[in-house]
């Protein structure tokens, strides 16, 4: 069957972060202005650094899920699933009703860290000399964990997953749009999970780029960022199939490679440069056409100077649309910021609200790029959502209203 | 959907990285290593060039990126529009050192060179740093769907006409951590021998004079799958390429379990070809599937007991079952 012409429309959200384990509670925290970021209880380290929890431990959170004890489910599975069971719910589709009527249904998972935690306790456990369980290891790939929640929801006609780093969940958003426009797939949900885990808050310590107080994207005196956990989700459908009132169309997208560094942003911001201009371009719209950017802005040096500077160059220095960086209230939650940075701007449009960023204090130097300090009521026509990774990876969707 | 294969590479446990060779002579078996099928690696030094960059790369990086920049020697496109990777597992040995490192070291010494080649994306974002491609560049790990994922987004942008050309590259590693949980699971029973390599392919959006064959179907199916499931799937899918299942000359067969048992139910193909023997088992193993459909179809031959020998071919269908879980079709045909 040929293409169609129209867009994807989303039809449902689910949200889990540590501002709230659905997609209400995290939108009330973003009112708020209530950051979740905090001390770090999840498991022990010597890195005593701030983090972004969600507070529930895999059992209440296999609880939450539905799902029966005594199995072993990695926590990427568990936050994934639990978000895509409330963007099922929120959009009205019951899977079995779903497939009784014929529809095909996919789901697309980015995560950067798929069965980590797992993998983790069976060395720790062989370290220590006590039984390392096999089945520890069995939910390590990144895919393993959408297969655990395809199978629970049911979902067989298609899945797969992204693992681009911090633009995974962004880059299933892009997937699951062709996928629907080529009626590969009449139903998708595209998101991503990920959770705090010994592994990559090791990573990104060795790095040297964990904030030790909360961190200030955009902002001068910015050192770093705060990591966090959780899933994002959308319910796409071809606008055409959908009667009911919808949050949002996905407009325009694009995914383009940095080329500069392996883990940094080129100066120059090449790479989110292109991203943008192209997902403008797909959407047929103009630099002014855009209302808000939720932008990347992770609080490191390195991310804030590149897309800011990206930000001057496509937009101009004195007309940069509103943006703000929502990771001081979630911390950075990696494959999945892509899914709850979507969803949360699905709300904005829906709201006609726009949520600042806090804990800022200071423009950077030599860029005149502030972001939101103030919660505004404001017509969205057209937003944006950044989202770059490590590898040069980084991607820009547009939504409309 | 449809993509042209104007060139391609691969690395495996066979002597396939020159491919006039491999099937130039008579049929190369591999060997095995207590059970493992490593890859036969080319003269890394003579492709990545640059010796530290390739000092820092860990074996996944090394098959990858030599693959990819084969797949793209000779050919008119230095920089493809896009770039796919697929790769279940990514940097399974980088991942295992980082944490054990982490562990044995409470938490300190850890190296982020390990860390970095530990993501699922880095060979991806590595090739696009060497090619200096700004183009699309994604990554693909789930599964035995890793490489068809890769395949499924390069055709529809293809469709979409947003690229024209793509270079889609698989990989992934044996590690023996991996290799010991499947022993003690019983997986490497029945012949089953663990394999690792790297196919890269640069596809077109339409054909040039060098082009020999295209992806023409392609299909995942999630396990469990039952005998008349499969069947419909070959079914259906030979029929959207407007062909017959009558018409598929050439079935390559990448199955876990008994081959000769499964070579009886599915049945199809004028000819069948247990194409794993010469990779061994591993999630995008698909790879070496297309790779041998492409080369078989240009080739014009066909396996006998020790000699290739030739054989009239226009349409293949590349098999592949992952751990009775992931399943996928590829249907090929010539140009």
């Amino acid at each position: 069957m040929r293409a169609t012409s129209g867009k994807s429309a989303v039809t449902g959200i689910g949200i889990i972060s540590c501002i709230g384990q659905n997609a209400e509670e995290n939108w009330k925290s973003l009112l708020a202005k209530k950051t979740g970021i905090g001390s770090l209880r999840l498991f022990s380290s010597r890195h005593q650094v701030p983090v972004g929890e969600i507070g529930l431990s895999n059992e209440q959170l296999a609880e939450k899920a539905g799902l029966p004890a005594g199995k072993t489910y990695s926590r990427t599975a568990l936050l994934g699933l639990i978000a895509c069971q409330e963007a099922l719910a929120d959009a009205g589709i019951d899977i079995s009703e779903a497939k009784k009527a014929g529809k095909k249904i996919g789901i697309i998972n980015g995560t950067s860290i798929g069965g980590m935690d797992l993998s983790e306790n069976y060395f720790a456990n062989q370290k220590a000399g006590k039984r390392a369980r096999l089945r520890d290891l069995f939910e390590h790939d990144c895919g393993a964990s959408t297969m655990r929640i395809a199978d629970h929801l049911g979902i067989k006609d298609f899945m797969t997953t992204i693992s681009t780093a911090c633009s995974s969940a962004a880059n299933a958003i892009m997937l699951g749009d062709r996928m629907l426009r080529h009626h590969e797939l009449d139903i998708v949900l595209v998101g991503g999970s990920d959770p705090l885990c010994k592994f990559t808050l090791n990573g990104f310590h060795s790095l040297g780029i964990l904030d030790t107080e909360l961190c200030r994207p955009f902002d001068a005196t910015r050192t770093g960022l705060n990591l966090g956990e959780g899933a994002g989700f959308l319910v796409l459908q071809r606008e055409e199939d959908t009667a009911q009132k919808t949050y949002c169309r996905l407009l325009g997208y694009a995914n383009a490679n940095d080329a500069f560094h392996q883990t940094a942003t080129s100066e120059d911001g090449e790479g989110p440069y292109l991203a943008m201009k192209r997902a403008l371009d797909k959407a047929g719209l103009q630099p002014g056409d855009i209302d808000y950017i939720n932008a990347h802005g992770t609080g490191t040096g390195n991310n804030d100077q590149s897309e800011a500077t990206a930000f001057v160059r496509l937009f101009g220095e004195h007309s940069i649309p509103r943006f703000s960086s929502t990771k001081v209230y979630t911390g950075h939650t990696l494959g999945a910021c892509g899914g709850i940075e979507a969803a949360y701007c699905a709300l904005m449009i829906k709201n006609g609200t726009i949520v600042p960023t806090y804990n800022h204090t200071q423009t950077m130097e030599g860029l005149d790029a502030t972001p939101e300090t103030q919660t505004t009521a404001a017509t969205l026509k057209n937003v944006m959502s950044n989202s770059f990774g490590f590898g040069g990876n980084v991607s820009s969707l547009v939504f409309g209203e | 959907m449809k993509a042209f294969i104007e060139n391609s590479s691969c690395i495996s446990a066979s002597p396939t990285f020159d491919a006039d060779v491999f099937f130039g002579e008579s049929i190369a078996t591999p060997l095995a290593n207590e059970g493992k099928l490593n890859a036969q690696d080319p003269d890394y030094k003579s492709i990545i060039t640059d010796a530290g960059k390739r000092r820092r790369m860990g074996h996944l990086i090394k098959m990858g990126i030599s693959s990819s920049l084969s797949a793209l020697k000779g050919t008119n496109y230095a920089k493809p529009d896009a770039i796919m990777t697929a790769t279940a597992m990514g940097g399974l040995e980088d991942t295992e050192k980082f944490l054990r490192c982490i562990i044995d070291n409470d938490e300190q010494l850890a190296n982020p060179s390990n860390f970095i080649q530990s993501t699922g994306n880095t060979f991806g974002g590595q090739t696009g740093l060497l090619l200096q491609h700004h183009g699309h560049n994604v990554t693909y790990a789930h599964g035995g769907f890793s490489f068809e994922s890769a395949l499924i987004d390069a055709m529809l942008q293809m469709a979409d006409d947003e690229i024209e050309t793509a270079l889609v590259t698989a990989a992934d590693e044996i590690t023996a951590t991996e290799y010991e949980v499947m022993r003690k699971m019983g997986f490497w029973r029945n012949g089953r021998m663990m394999g690792e390599g790297s196919q890269a392919f640069l596809l077109t959006s339409s054909p040039n004079e060098k082009t020999k064959a295209a992806i023409i179907g392609l299909k995942t199916l999630k396990g469990p799958l039952s005998v008349s499931d499969l069947s419909n799937a070959i079914q259906d899918l030979t029929h959207k390429a407007g062909y017959d299942t009558e018409d598929i000359d050439l079935m390559l067969l990448g199955v876990d379990c008994d081959y000769e048992a499964e070579k009886t139910i599915i049945g199809y193909g004028k000819h069948q070809i247990n194409y794993k023997k010469w990779c061994g088992q591993f999630a995008t193993a698909s790879g070496f599937g297309l790779w041998m459909a492409n080369e078989l179809l240009s080739r014009q031959i066909i396996p006998s007991a020790e000699e290739w020998e030739a054989a009239h071919l226009k349409l293949a269908m590349v098999y592949t079952e992952y751990r009775q879980n992931d399943y996928s079709l590829m249907l090929v045909a010539t140009v």
